[in-house]
């Protein structure tokens, strides 16, 4: 009996799960596919031959040659290891002294140098990042400061969080040091890239995602199907009574008194000021040649 | 007292169905003539074995011949119903009640719907006392109207008091109260309402191939009950007749009765004893409307497997989704 009724059982079990078992079925077939396919392309080798060769740009010369070869080479190692493009520039030359305008200057000459050249691990334009180190100062002030334009799995890994990372590994050596300055950023990118270090609100997305979101869901399931509906009293006061309702003999309603009851209306003082906050200069948009960048920057 | 069927000698019993009698065995209906026992009450008519008997016991079934029995000296004299309403519900439209209800509740034991376990239900003819009031209520209360109004920056607030009062003759008629302490007050209350157009003279067939029992209390006993429905319904009445204020207060209710009356009856219950893990879950069924009363009991290893089991799926599913997510494609 008892194994009759577990045969039963399982097979209700079964039959309820059939819809369950074959769309996740098909899910992990494709999570699966997915799988190998990353992989797969995460061991494959640089697949963008438009790009130029070279990594450093330093049009402000503010590194010797060996320093130069020496960053390039850095630079080589890390995009191997972390399968993107990792490109420096630095210059000398007006973007602006109020900030809109340096922002603006920046990123769409960090944007544009990046997709002209059509930089890119996998395609052209696809990922990487470019770090822009601007060097100009005059007599009005300073317009020195740095931009980071990210393209492809590098927009969706350096979030506002992470660039402040990278800036701040720059900022302990950049006025005494610029070549130690790059191979930090350079250091700090790569790990980035690698998916590695730094990721503490990624891995919290996805914990939320994985374990918590269908939890919450499977939480209310039960909850729904453990609700019984009772069975209630369908009587009226009428149920018993001949023809449902009474023979009202006599009936009064006599006023008998009032009051009055007044009160001041108090008019509501204070009034709440709003106004807009700036925000960082982190975000995604389009660069002119139409194609999708993250980044942001920050003046020294 | 035995119905045998003068075709087969079977015991022929009442169809809800067929609103006759019937003979499962030769399927003749009509077909029935009374077979009476010795004068010992707990010896089979039929059979000539030994029936246990309870004390309120009016109709059973003999575990040897399983033919319904029909205890006479419980349903005469005393004992005598005057009216009762047969049942209307067979066993197999009663499972299927039961069955549409409760198909819902996933978590409820895998054999709780199960045709062996749904066949054990018995229909039992549950005694009732039926009670009728001719009544005079004199009420009276005092009655709130408020009116709001602003003018400038002062706002007012008008408050006029009343009283209230009527003055009603009402007509209760049949107010049931089980008479049976095997059925709680309770679930017998939410059992109501029957339909009392099928209520008839009391016949000792319609017993046949049911249970029932005879009044374990006396009309006195339980018309305790009677009464407070019959005040809180009186209550009500005179409360929808007292509308248009924003609030009222009850001062007094005089109720006095003109004249009352007690029947005593039968109605039909099916009852189901779902026995899980050393406790009963009882579900009772209006034997004429269908209602139902009790609660599905709960299988704790089903809600972890199944809630498991969505959550999992669920699991692999957003794994899937944050797999894809990360593609280089996207």
């Amino acid at each position: 009996m008892d194994k009759e009724i577990k045969r039963e059982a399982l097979r209700q079990y079964f039959k309820y799960f059939t819809g369950w078992f074959i769309v996740t079925g098909i899910f992990l077939l494709i999570g699966i596919g997915a799988l190998i396919f990353t992989v797969a392309v995460r061991n494959s080798s640089r697949n963008n031959s438009s790009a130029p060769k070279e990594r450093v740009y330093d049009y402000a010369n503010v590194l010797t040659d060996e320093e130069e070869q020496e960053l390039s080479d850095y630079i080589a190692q890390n995009q191997k290891k972390a399968k993107v493009d990792i490109v420096v520039v630095t210059v000398d030359q007006e973007m602006g002294l109020d900030d809109p305008t340096w922002e603006y200057n920046m990123m769409n000459y960090a944007d544009n140098f990046y997709d002209e050249n059509r930089f890119g691990w996998n395609c052209q334009v696809g990922d990487g990042a470019l770090l822009l180190d601007n060097w100009y100062e005059d007599e009005r002030g300073s317009q020195k400061g740095c931009w980071l334009s990210t393209s492809g799995k590098m927009e969706n890994i350096i979030g506002s969080y992470e660039e402040g990372r990278v800036f701040d590994a720059m900022d302990r050596y950049i006025d005494s040091n610029p070549f130690l300055a790059y191979c930090a950023a350079v250091e700090m990118l790569g790990r980035y890239g690698e998916g590695g270090a730094g990721t503490d609100s990624v891995e919290l997305g996805s914990f939320c995602c994985l374990f918590f979101l269908p939890f919450v869901v499977a939480l209310i399931y039960v909850l729904v199907h453990l609700r019984q509906v009772k069975a209630k009293d369908t009587t009226t006061a009428g149920t018993y009574v001949v023809n449902g309702t009474l023979a009202l003999r006599s009936k009064s309603d006599e006023f008998i008194r009032k009051n009055v009851v007044s009160h001041r209306i108090e008019s509501s003082g204070g009034s709440s000021g709003g106004g807009n906050h700036g925000g960082g200069s982190h975000g995604h948009h389009t660069s002119s040649g139409g194609h999708s960048h993250g980044g942001g920057g920050r003046r020294r | 007292m035995v119905y045998k069927c003068v075709n087969c000698g079977g015991n022929v019993v009442y169809s809800p169905e067929r609103h006759k009698m019937f003979c499962p065995f030769c399927e003749s209906e009509g077909s029935e003539e009374q077979k009476k026992g010795n004068g010992e009450m707990s010896i089979c008519p039929d059979c000539g074995g030994e029936v246990p008997v309870k004390e309120h016991t009016s109709a059973t079934q003999c575990p040897y011949c399983n033919n319904y029995l029909i205890l006479d000296e419980r349903v005469e004299g005393e004992y005598l119903p005057r009216m009762m309403i047969p049942f209307q519900m067979g066993k197999e439209t009663c499972k299927q009640s039961l069955r549409d209800k409760f198909q819902k509740n996933i978590f409820a034991p895998t054999d709780f719907l199960s045709e062996a376990r749904l066949d054990s239900m018995e229909g039992t003819y549950v005694p009732f006392w039926f009670y009728d009031y001719d009544i005079n209520a004199d009420y009276q209360g005092e009655g709130t109207r408020v009116k709001n109004w602003t003018s400038g920056n002062m706002s007012y607030t008008e408050t006029s008091y009343y009283d209230v009062r009527r003055n009603v003759d009402i007509n209760f008629q049949d107010i049931p109260v089980d008479a049976s302490v095997a059925m709680p007050d309770d679930v017998m209350d939410l059992m109501e309402p029957y339909d009392y157009r099928q209520l008839t003279d009391f016949e000792p067939k319609y017993l046949s191939g049911f249970f029932a029992e005879k009044y374990n209390m006396g009309g006195a006993e339980v018309e305790g009950r009677a009464r407070k429905k019959m005040t809180d319904d009186t209550d009500a009445l005179i409360r929808n007749q007292t509308g248009g204020y924003n609030s009222i207060r009850q001062i007094r209710n005089d109720v006095s009765i003109k004249k009352a009356e007690q029947k005593y009856g039968l109605l039909p219950v099916w009852k189901y004893i779902y026995q899980y893990k050393g406790k009963q879950y009882p579900f009772y069924v209006n034997g004429q409307t269908g209602k139902i009363v009790g609660e599905a009991p709960l299988s704790v290893n089903k809600v972890w497997a199944y809630g498991g089991t969505i959550w999992a799926c669920l699991m692999v599913i957003c794994t899937c989704i944050g797999l894809l997510g990360t593609l280089p494609l996207f």
